[in-house]
């Protein structure tokens, strides 16, 4: 028998470290955290719902649709809004609002789809709902006990392999490390970070239907959990997609683990304070690891452990 | 007697009271706003977290003031003050309705616990933020202020948890006729606006004012000059978040009840959002620039709210039925904060990209006055007596002249100034 507490921590932990990876890779094209990140997760989410309640489809099936209509919706915020902005020598700060400006359309937009739900099919709960069924069972335990850390593994393979083996992977990196240099030899850098935008978009949508099956949704969970997303990205170094997988699985991880503890030493109240994990960590890694992760020389820590 | 305002009814909104709510609702928006002009159009630190000052304000203040007035006259709460404050608020409220002073001490106590309140955590918040890079602080301070919404929901002491508390009323001894308790309330939040207004755009003319758009525009410039950058940005945080603080303390006393459903379903886009796209619309970096966007923008969100209610809802076509040989649309209620979301994202962006300076953009620094400046200027520089090229130390010497003349209060009939 394996422990729920296990088999929650393995989803949570593989839920957030495709969200990280997801934002990561927005973050390294345009330096500008991406704040509309939250709501492409609710957009999957929104994706699995309607299919799962009116028409009985597993959220596992949903999938796909998921990944093309959140890596869209990234597209289209990429071209219509932080490129021609950033063509225009806009700040920081403005990228940054203009983010948030996109998370509240989208927030607006869901919000209508949930009214539309509610008027036109009867569903009294589209703004919020409890984790929806059709879940199925692998060797007696839940699907995605199985599926999140697959889908994980296979993003990463696939992500390590298109930046490293592909062309259009090499002019990604070229084109983050140095954009006008990687422009002078011929890379195409809009057409390259159009493409990272929809990978990145893509996997945020993902998460969505696995959200649905095992957490519920509501039309504000993107700007709930786009806390814990910063604090597994910036854990990782923030410039790391690697480095934000493993902030992932340590920020979801120890979100299931530390309340799960701390409630057992000190009542159920801890699970109300959940969120403020992924806040603690963040608060923890920006003054003592400010690099994350990905700026520890970990090669120099083994050759210290081996002299000591 | 009691004396009431008239009803003045357009287009089946009342007037008189849409303005003192507008009033209201502006002087709020100003003072939130005004604190982000100088956070962020002066000292360039981008706050994306000013729901957690005004909220941690708010929320503390009205339930210190509530305990101390149930303590001060030994109303029973049956030790459970959250499910029991309205009823405790109808006995402080009866005995504030018959004492002005009492009120204004209520007024100014919340203030004060308030903008204390939003300082604290402006200043544990400036700790491990400050020294960051902008993006970093700006997901620092909007995590922090999501998980303090989480933490007003969750724990009931503060401000009740899922069911809201009620909040000592101090406008109630204006008098009981229509409109007359808004009233007083627009005068008070009014006369806090206008100071913090006088306050901000005092700071932005001091020294104070210059050096932080200095560390703003070159942070190692102004460092080379001997200037400390993280106390500066330090300092401008915590004035910003304890004038957030009062602002949310203000609030509730206007509302007089406080709930976590204010805070967490509408909180960011309210108290966030809202702000910023004030400050960006006004242009930032100018206090009276930011002071017109707050008005357009509060008006313009009223309206939405008083239309809502005028006209009772909007509705949008849902879907078409083919039956009898005749087309059928549906229509659903078209919830109108749907809608103001979408468009006030919209409006962001468009002013972000068609005019990122707003609509009266930042003046060059203010030193002195015009008229005083004009008379210093030396004109064109004077030949030496000795009739050798115009030189620096010529030009220099023609300035100390002038600043001496003007120190000896000698008239300047002379004066040759461009």
């Amino acid at each position: 028998m394996v422990s729920p507490v296990l088999v929650e921590s393995v989803i949570y932990a593989s839920i957030y470290g495709l969200m990280s990876m997801g934002l990561t890779v927005t973050y390294i094209t345009t330096k500008v955290p991406n704040f509309a990140f939250g709501s492409l997760v609710t957009i999957g989410i929104y994706v699995a719902f309607p299919f799962a309640r009116i028409d009985g489809v597993s959220p596992y099936e949903t999938l796909p649709l998921a990944f093309l209509l959140a890596g869209g919706v990234s597209v289209a915020m990429y071209m219509l809004v932080i490129k021609p902005l950033a063509k225009r020598g806009s700040s920081t700060t403005s990228l940054m609002i203009a983010t948030l400006a996109v998370d509240t359309i989208l927030t607006g937009i869901i919000l209508l789809f949930d009214d539309y739900l509610r008027y036109r099919y009867a569903i009294i709960d589209s703004e919020g709902f409890a984790p929806i069924g059709h879940e199925i069972q692998i060797l007696g335990l839940p699907g995605l006990f199985v599926v999140a850390p697959l889908t994980l593994a296979l993003a990463t393979v696939a992500l390590w392999a298109m930046l490293t083996k592909t062309r259009m992977g090499i002019a990604i990196r070229a084109a983050v490390e140095n954009q006008a240099l990687a422009r002078t030899v011929g890379v195409n850098v809009e057409r390259v970070f159009l493409i990272a935008w929809f990978i990145a978009g893509g996997l945020a949508g993902v998460v969505g239907p696995f959200y649905a099956l095992h957490l519920g949704g509501a039309a504000s969970t993107g700007s709930l959990i786009i806390v814990g997303i910063f604090a597994a990205s910036v854990l990782g170094g923030i410039t790391s997609v690697y480095g934000a997988m493993v902030g992932g699985l340590i920020v979801g991880g120890s979100e299931v683990v530390l309340t799960t503890v701390g409630s057992q030493l000190l009542g159920s109240w801890v699970f109300t304070y959940e969120p403020g994990i992924p806040l603690l960590v963040m608060i923890v890694t920006l003054m003592v690891l400010p690099q994350g992760l990905a700026g520890v020389n970990w090669r120099k820590l083994v050759a210290w452990r081996k002299v000591g | 007697m009691t004396f009431g305002l008239p009803i003045v009814s357009v287009f089946g909104i009342d007037i008189v009271s849409f303005v003192i709510d507008l009033g209201i609702f502006f002087s709020i928006y100003l003072i939130v706003s005004l604190s982000l002009n100088l956070e962020m159009g002066y000292a360039g630190v981008p706050n994306f977290g000013k729901l957690l000052f005004v909220a941690g304000g708010s929320s503390v203040a009205s339930t210190v003031a509530g305990r101390l007035a149930v303590y001060l006259l030994h109303i029973n709460t049956f030790g459970n003050y959250s499910f029991y404050s309205s009823l405790a608020m109808q006995k402080v409220d009866t005995v504030l309705q018959a004492s002005p002073l009492l009120s204004i001490g209520v007024i100014l106590f919340s203030v004060g616990v308030g903008g204390g309140v939003g300082g604290a955590f402006g200043y544990l918040a400036s700790f491990p933020a400050i020294r960051l890079k902008e993006d970093y602080l700006a997901m620092l301070l909007l995590a922090s202020a999501q998980f303090f919404t989480i933490f007003l929901a969750a724990y009931p002491p503060l401000i009740g948890g899922y069911q809201p508390i009620a909040v000592p009323d101090p406008f109630l001894w204006a008098g009981s006729g229509r409109d007359v308790r808004d009233l007083l309330a627009l005068g008070v939040m009014a006369l806090f606006a206008l100071l913090v207004y006088l306050y901000v755009e005092r700071v932005a003319r001091s020294p104070m004012g210059r050096t932080l758009r200095a560390v703003r525009d070159n942070d190692a410039a102004s460092e080379a000059v001997g200037k400390d950058n993280v106390a500066l940005r330090n300092r401008s945080l915590v004035i910003a978040s304890v004038l957030c603080g009062a602002a949310g303390a203000l609030l509730s006393l206007y509302l007089a009840t406080n709930g976590q459903a204010d805070w967490t379903v509408t909180g960011r886009f309210d108290w966030t959002i809202v702000p910023w796209i004030m400050v960006i619309i006004g242009g930032a970096g100018n206090n009276l620039g930011v002071a017109l966007g707050t008005l357009v923008f509060t008006f313009l969100i009223r309206l939405v709210t008083q239309g809502e209610l005028a006209f009772g809802g909007l509705s949008l076509p849902m879907s078409i039925i083919y039956k009898g040989g005749t087309y059928i649309i549906q229509y659903m209620p078209l919830n109108i904060n749907r809608v103001e979301y979408i468009a006030v994202g919209l409006a962001l962006l468009a002013v972000l990209y068609l005019r990122p300076e707003g609509l009266m953009p930042e003046k060059s620094t203010f030193t002195m006055k015009r008229s005083k400046l004009l008379g210093l200027a030396p004109g064109p520089p004077k030949p030496p007596p000795e009739g050798g090229p115009p030189t620096a130390s010529g030009w220099v010497e023609a300035l100390k002249e002038r600043l001496r003349r003007l120190q000896g209060k000698s008239s300047r009939k002379d004066g040759d100034g461009p």
